[in-house]
C-alpha cells in the first residue's frame, strides 16, 4: 500500500561548469575579493605579499564587495571576469 | 617560477560552502556553461509525485521536514489547500537556492505545517514578502547570527483566522500563529535550501526556526497598530516581516511613570547586538498591556514612545575605554548625547529604528525587545505588504 505525496522541495538543480584551472600563477593577474567583514584585509594583505614576493604574478588587484549581506553587484563580477583568477576572503 | 597548479579540478573542495559565498551552482565537469536560473518566470513546472510505501511520517520528517513530524502532503490535501488558486503561478524564488515557490509548492509545505486551507490567503503575501529584495532573505539564511523572520499579522484577518495576539503570543497558544509560522519557516528550508545543518550557518539558532509569528493586540491597544502607522487603512489586512532574534524579555514591575517603564526598555534596547555596537542595528519593542496602559496614562503616542527611546538608549563613553571590543572602532560616527547627566553615545541611527507593536495578556508588567540582525539597505529592512 503505498500513499502519492507532492514533492515540496526545490526541483531544480541548475549546474555550472568549473573555470579551467590555472597551471601556474606566473605572470597572471590575480584578484582579491574582500567581502567586506571585519579582519579581511588582514589575510588579504598578507596573501598579496606572498602573491608576489613567491609566485611572481604580474599584478595583484584588490576588490571589495560593499556589504558581506548581499551577493556581489553585477559591475563588481564584470570586473573580476577580467582577472585570471580570484581568491575570497569569507569571515571575520 | 615552477610553482605547483593552484587548484586541479575536483580538488576536494566542499560541493557547498555555506555561508556568504555559499556556492549556488552545483559544479560539473561535463557541461560548458551554467544555465542562468530565470528569475522572473511568472509560471513555474508542477510539483512532482512520490510513491511512499513506508511510514508517510517517518519519509517525511526524513526527507523534507524540519525534525518535527509533518502532515503528509498527499495530494488531495495539497489540491484542497491550494483550490482556487493557479498551481503553477510563481509568488517568489527563495534565496538563497532560489526555488520556484509556485502556489502548488507553497500549498504542500502549507499542508506539511498543518495550515487550514483559508491560511493561504496570509501565506502568498507572506511569500512574496520574503523575496522582496529590502529583506535579503539571501543573507538572512546564510548568516551565521541569530536572525529569522518574525512575521507580525495586523488587521482583522487576525480575528477571522484565529491568530493569538494575547497571552503567550510568542508562543504555543494558537494553530494559526504556528502552522503560518511553520509553513515559512519550511518554505525557506526546502525551496530556499537553507538546511540548518548547511546553507544556514546560525551559530546558536532561534527557537523561531520552528514558528515566529505573532499578530498586534489591536482590540487592547490605545494606539494606531503598525500597519495603520504606514498607511494602511485599519479595515485592511497585512503581514509585516522583520529578521530579528528570540525575543528578549524585560520585567519592570515598580515603575508608575511612562519614562519609568520605557528607561527600563532602554537599558534593554541598549544591548542590542553588542553593547557598544551603535547605529548599525535596530529593533522591535513589543509592549505588553500593563506596561501600555501605565504609558498611555501619561499621554505618550507610538512616536512618542519611539521619539524617548530614541532619546534614552546610549552607551556611557566609558564603556569605551577598553583596549579592544565589537563597536569601539566604529566610534568616530557615534553621535554623542547627554542621558541623565552622563555622555553616551547614542545607539541608534533614528526613531524609526525602533518598531513599537502591542501584544501579550493582561497580566504581568513585562515587555520584550527583539533585536535585529544587520539593517538597512546593507542589511536586512523590515517590509510589509497587505493581504487581499
Amino acid at each position: 500500500m503505498s500513499i502519492t505525496l507532492v514533492n515540496p522541495c526545490n526541483e531544480q538543480k541548475p549546474v555550472a561548469s568549473y573555470a579551467p584551472r590555472l597551471q601556474t600563477l606566473a605572470g597572471k593577474t590575480i584578484a582579491l575579493l574582500d567581502i567586506s567583514k571585519p579582519g579581511g584585509n588582514v589575510f588579504l594583505d598578507r596573501l598579496e605579499t606572498l602573491l608576489l614576493a613567491h609566485c611572481s604574478v604580474a599584478h595583484v588587484v584588490r576588490e571589495i564587495k560593499p556589504t558581506y549581506t548581499k551577493p556581489a553587484p553585477e559591475q563588481l563580477l564584470e570586473k573580476l571576469r577580467t582577472v585570471d583568477a580570484v581568491v575570497e576572503g569569507l569571515a571575520d | 617560477m615552477g610553482c605547483r597548479p593552484i587548484a586541479e579540478p575536483h580538488d576536494g573542495a566542499p560541493q557547498r560552502k555555506p555561508g556568504c559565498s555559499s556556492r549556488h551552482l552545483e559544479p560539473s565537469a561535463s557541461i560548458p556553461s551554467p544555465e542562468p536560473l530565470n528569475l522572473y518566470a511568472p509560471t513555474g513546472a508542477r510539483a512532482s509525485r512520490i510513491d511512499v510505501s513506508e511510514d508517510p511520517y517517518e519519509y517525511c520528517v526524513r526527507e523534507f521536514g524540519d525534525p518535527l513530524p509533518v502532515v503528509p502532503p498527499t495530494v488531495e490535501r495539497v489540491e484542497r489547500m491550494m483550490a482556487g488558486f493557479d498551481p503553477s503561478q510563481v509568488i517568489g524564488r527563495i534565496p538563497p537556492c532560489y526555488g520556484e515557490a509556485t502556489v502548488e509548492k507553497i500549498a504542500a509545505n502549507a499542508v506539511m505545517a498543518g495550515c487550514e486551507p483559508s491560511m493561504m490567503e496570509v501565506l502568498l503575501p507572506v511569500v512574496r514578502a520574503a523575496c522582496d529584495e529590502r529583506l535579503n532573505l539571501h543573507g538572512v539564511q546564510g548568516t551565521t547570527h541569530f536572525s529569522a523572520p518574525l512575521i507580525i499579522v495586523n488587521g482583522p484577518l487576525r480575528r477571522r483566522l484565529g491568530f493569538a495576539c494575547g497571552q503567550n503570543v510568542f508562543s504555543n497558544v494558537a494553530r494559526a500563529n504556528s502552522t503560518l509560522g511553520r509553513a515559512l519557516q519550511l518554505i525557506l528550508r526546502n525551496l530556499g535550501g537553507a538546511a540548518p545543518d548547511g546553507i544556514d550557518m546560525s551559530t546558536l539558532g532561534n527557537p523561531g526556526k520552528f514558528a515566529y509569528c505573532i499578530g498586534e493586540n489591536e482590540e487592547e491597544s490605545p494606539w494606531e497598530p503598525l500597519h495603520v502607522e504606514l498607511g494602511f487603512r485599519p479595515d485592511q489586512s497585512t503581514v509585516t516581516l522583520f529578521c530579528g532574534e528570540a525575543p528578549h524579555g524585560v520585567s519592570e514591575h515598580f515603575a508608575r511613570s511612562a519614562k519609568g517603564v520605557l528607561k527600563a526598555i532602554a537599558r534593554s534596547l541598549a544591548t542590542v547586538w553588542s553593547y557598544r555596537a551603535c547605529m548599525r542595528h535596530e529593533a522591535l519593542v513589543v509592549l505588553g498591556l500593563e506596561h501600555v496602559r501605565t504609558i498611555h496614562r501619561d499621554g505618550f503616542r507610538k512616536q512618542d514612545i519611539r521619539d524617548f527611546l530614541f532619546n534614552n538608549t546610549g552607551i556611557p563613553l566609558r564603556a569605551y575605554d577598553d583596549a579592544d571590543g565589537e563597536g569601539i572602532s566604529q566610534m568616530h560616527s557615534y553621535r554623542e548625547i547627554t542621558i541623565d547627566g552622563e555622555r553616551c553615545y547614542q545607539k541608534f541611527r533614528s526613531p524609526e529604528s525602533i518598531g513599537v507593536v502591542v501584544a501579550g495578556g493582561g497580566a504581568g508588567k513585562f515587555s520584550a525587545v527583539v533585536g535585529s540582525w544587520a539593517t538597512g539597505p546593507r542589511g536586512s529592512q523590515r517590509v510589509t505588504y497587505p493581504c487581499p
